[in-house]
C-alpha cells in the first residue's frame, strides 16, 4: 500500500513538472522529423512499396521512437529518483511516518517507471492514432510487445538508481545512456570486434582473457535496447524464439540485481 | 511513568568527526524536554538516529521501551524537521492527506483528519494553494501540522518556532502545553531559549555531542546573589541599609533589586530591613535564567558568546 501511495505520488508531481510537457512536445516534434526523413527515404529509394509495408516500416519506426524516447525519460528521472529524496527531506518526511526504506525505494523506482511507460506510451499511442486510420488491425502480440517493451524501461531505471547512489547524478545519467546505446546488438558484436580486432589486424592470437573478456561482455552486457528491439520483433514476426525470451530473462535477471545492489547503499545511507 | 524516549550511549561519527559522543538521557510520557546545543553540537542527528533516518556508530535508542529502527513504532510519534516540507506541488490538504495515508488510514479518515489539522494550524485560507509559493512562516505551520497527523505519543520538534510570527509562536506553545497535559512527551530542540524555559520542565545541554547538563530546570537553574524586596517604612534608610551589604542598589519606590555582596544571604535583607524600621513584604532571590545556564556550560575559554 505505501509502495503504491509513494509511487503515485511520484506520479502525480512528474505530471506536475513542466519538463514532462517540453519532453512530450520535443518527441512529438522527433517523431515527426523522423517519420518525414523515413517518408523521404522510402520515396527515394528506388523501391516502390506497398501501402501496408509502408504502414508496416511506419509502425516500427514510431514503436521504435516511443520507446527510445521512454528509456530517455527513464534516465532523467531515474537520475534523481533514489538519491535526491534522501538529500532533499523528501525521504527524511516519508521515513518519519511508519514506512519502511524498501518501500520509499520501491515506490520511488516504481514511479519513475510508470512515469516514462506513460509518456511513451502517449508517444506510442499519438504515433498509433495515425496508422490506425489507415489499418484497422494491430499485430496480435502488440500488447505482448509492450509489456516485454516496458522491462527495458524498469532496467533503465534500476541501472541509473544504481549508478546514482554513489555517482553524480548527471554522470550516472550519462552511464544509462551509454549502456542503452552500446546495448544495441550490433553496437556489442561491434565493441567485442574492437576489442579483438587490433589482433586480428596485426596477424597475431589474442590471448584468452581478451577473447574470454569479449565474450562475457557479449553475453553480459545489460540489454536495455536489446529488449527493446526483441519486442520489436514480436511485432513484426509475431512469434519469438529462444533467443528473444533469454534476453528477456537476462534483462530481468539485471533489473532485480541492480534492484538489490542499490538497496544496499540506500538501506545504510543517512538521510 | 512509562518513558518514551531513551538515549543510551549513543555514539555517531561522520567520517572523523564525532556528532553525537556517549549521550545518554530519558524522556517521559507526559513530560515537555527542552534539548539544548549549539549549532552542529548534534542535537538534530540525535533526533534522526530515534527516527533511524541515521545509523549510529555506536549505542542504542528505546522508543517506549522498544528499538527503535522498527518502523511500525513510527505510528506513536511526530516529527517536524528543521526544514519541515518539500513537496511544493502539492497543496497543504493533499499533502496533509498524502501524510495520513501513509498511516493506513482510509481516504476519507485522511481528508477529515487534513481539515481538522488545517484549522488547528489556522491555514483555511491557504489550504488548497500550493505550497511552491509559501513563505517559511505558512510552511512551518505545514510541517508542524503533518508532525501531529497521527496524534503522536512522542513529538520531536525541531527548531518548531523558525519562521514563524508571534502568532505562530503563540500556537506552537499553545499545542506544547496541549500535547503535554494529554500525557504525551514532547522533545523541544530550539535556539529561542526564552521559550524552552518556558515551555520545558527538563532539559539536556549538549556540546560538541556531549551532554553537559540534564535534569528539571527548577534544580539546574541555581539562585544568584540577586534580591528583589518589597517593604514598608522608610525607604531612604532602607537604601542605606541595604548599601552595607549590596553592591548595587536599584530602587523603584518601595521595590528594591540589590546585588548582595559575596557571603551575604537574603536573611541579611531581612535583618537589614528591619534594622531600618522597615518591614518586609515580599522577598524573592532571582534565579539563574536558562541562557545564563547555557552559556556558563558550553562557553569555551577565550570566547565571547557562543555561536
Amino acid at each position: 500500500m505505501t509502495v503504491w501511495l509513494v509511487a503515485w505520488e511520484y506520479f502525480k508531481r512528474a505530471f506536475a513538472s513542466r519538463t514532462l510537457v517540453v519532453f512530450g512536445v520535443v518527441g512529438v516534434l522527433f517523431l515527426i522529423v523522423v517519420g518525414c526523413l523515413f517518408g523521404a527515404q522510402l520515396q527515394s529509394g528506388g523501391r516502390v512499396y506497398g501501402a501496408e509495408e509502408q504502414l508496416g516500416i511506419a509502425r516500427a519506426a514510431s514503436y521504435h521512437i516511443a520507446v527510445g524516447w521512454g528509456i530517455l525519460y527513464a534516465v532523467m528521472l531515474a537520475m534523481g529518483a533514489a538519491s535526491r529524496p534522501l538529500d532533499d527531506g523528501r525521504a527524511q518526511f516519508l521515513l518519519s511516518k511508519p514506512v519502511r526504506r524498501s518501500h520509499v525505494l520501491l515506490g520511488q523506482l516504481l514511479g519513475v517507471f510508470l512515469t516514462a511507460l506513460a509518456a511513451a506510451a502517449a508517444l506510442a499511442a499519438l504515433a498509433s492514432a495515425v496508422s490506425l486510420l489507415r489499418a484497422h488491425v494491430f499485430p496480435g502480440t502488440l500488447w505482448l510487445a509492450v509489456a516485454v517493451a516496458s522491462l527495458s524501461l524498469a532496467l533503465a531505471v534500476a541501472l541509473v538508481a544504481f549508478f546514482s547512489m554513489f555517482l553524480p547524478r548527471v554522470v550516472a545519467g550519462m552511464l544509462g545512456i551509454i549502456i542503452y546505446l552500446a546495448s544495441f546488438p550490433a553496437a556489442i558484436g561491434a565493441l567485442r570486434d574492437f576489442m579483438t580486432g587490433g589482433y586480428k589486424e596485426a596477424g597475431l592470437q589474442f590471448p584468452w582473457y581478451v577473447r574470454w573478456g569479449a565474450e562475457v561482455y557479449f553475453a553480459a552486457a545489460p540489454p536495455i535496447a536489446g529488449v527493446q528491439l526483441r519486442a520489436a520483433e514480436l511485432l513484426k514476426a509475431q512469434r519469438w524464439d529462444v533467443d528473444g525470451w533469454l534476453t528477456v530473462a537476462t534483462a530481468a535477471v539485471y533489473v532485480v540485481l541492480f534492484f538489490v545492489a542499490t538497496w544496499a547503499l540506500y538501506a545504510r545511507r543517512d538521510v | 511513568m512509562e518513558t518514551a524516549f531513551e538515549v543510551l550511549n549513543l555514539t555517531k561519527r561522520f567520517g572523523g568527526v564525532t556528532a553525537v559522543d556517549d549521550l545518554s538521557f530519558a524522556v517521559a510520557a507526559g513530560e515537555v524536554f527542552g534539548f539544548l546545543g549549539r549549532n552542529g553540537a548534534g542535537k538534530t542527528t540525535t533526533i534522526k538516529v530515534a527516527l533511524d533516518l541515521v545509523k549510529p556508530t555506536g549505542g542504542e535508542v528505546r522508543l517506549f521501551g522498544d528499538d527503535w529502527r522498527e518502523p511500525e513504532l513510527r505510528r506513536r510519534v511526530g516529527y517536524l524537521p528543521e526544514f519541515p516540507v518539500r513537496y511544493p506541488h502539492l497543496t497543504p490538504r493533499r499533502y496533509l492527506r498524502f501524510a495520513a495515508r501513509l498511516f493506513g488510514v482510509s481516504r476519507a479518515d485522511a481528508a477529515r483528519r487534513a481539515d481538522e489539522l488545517i484549522a488547528q494550524v489556522e491555514l483555511e485560507d491557504a489550504a488548497d494553494r500550493r505550497m511552491g509559493g509559501f513563505s517559511k512562516g505558512m510552511l512551518q505551520r505545514v510541517g508542524l501540522a503533518q508532525a501531529l497527523v497521527n496524534e503522536p505519543d512522542l513529538l520531536f520538534l525541531d527548531e518548531p518556532t523558525a519562521g514563524l510570527d508571534p502568532l505562530g509562536h503563540h500556537l506552537v506553545k499553545a499545542l506544547v502545553r496541549d500535547y503535554a497535559a494529554r500525557g504525551k512527551a514532547v522533545v523541544v530542540s530550539s535556539h529561542i531559549l526564552a521559550e524552552i524555559e518556558a515551555q520545558c520542565s527538563r532539559v539536556a545541554i549538549i556540546d560538541e555531542g556531549r551532554l553537559v547538563a540534564e535534569g528539571d530546570l527548577a534544580e539546574l537553574l541555581r539562585p544568584t546573589n540577586v534580591v528583589e524586596v518589597e517593604l514598608e517604612g522608610p525607604a531612604a534608610a532602607a537604601r542605606e541599609a541595604f548599601e552595607k551589604i549590596a553592591s548595587a542598589v536599584d530602587v523603584a519606590g518601595n521595590r528594591f533589586v540589590l546585588t548582595l555582596l559575596p557571603g551575604k544571604e537574603a536573611s541579611d535583607v531581612s535583618k537589614a530591613a528591619a534594622a531600618a524600621a522597615c518591614v518586609v513584604t515580599a522577598l524573592t532571590t532571582r534565579r539563574q535564567s536558562l541562557e545564563d545556564l547555557f552559556v556558563s556550560v558550553v562557553k569555551r575559554p577565550g570566547e565571547e558568546a557562543p555561536a
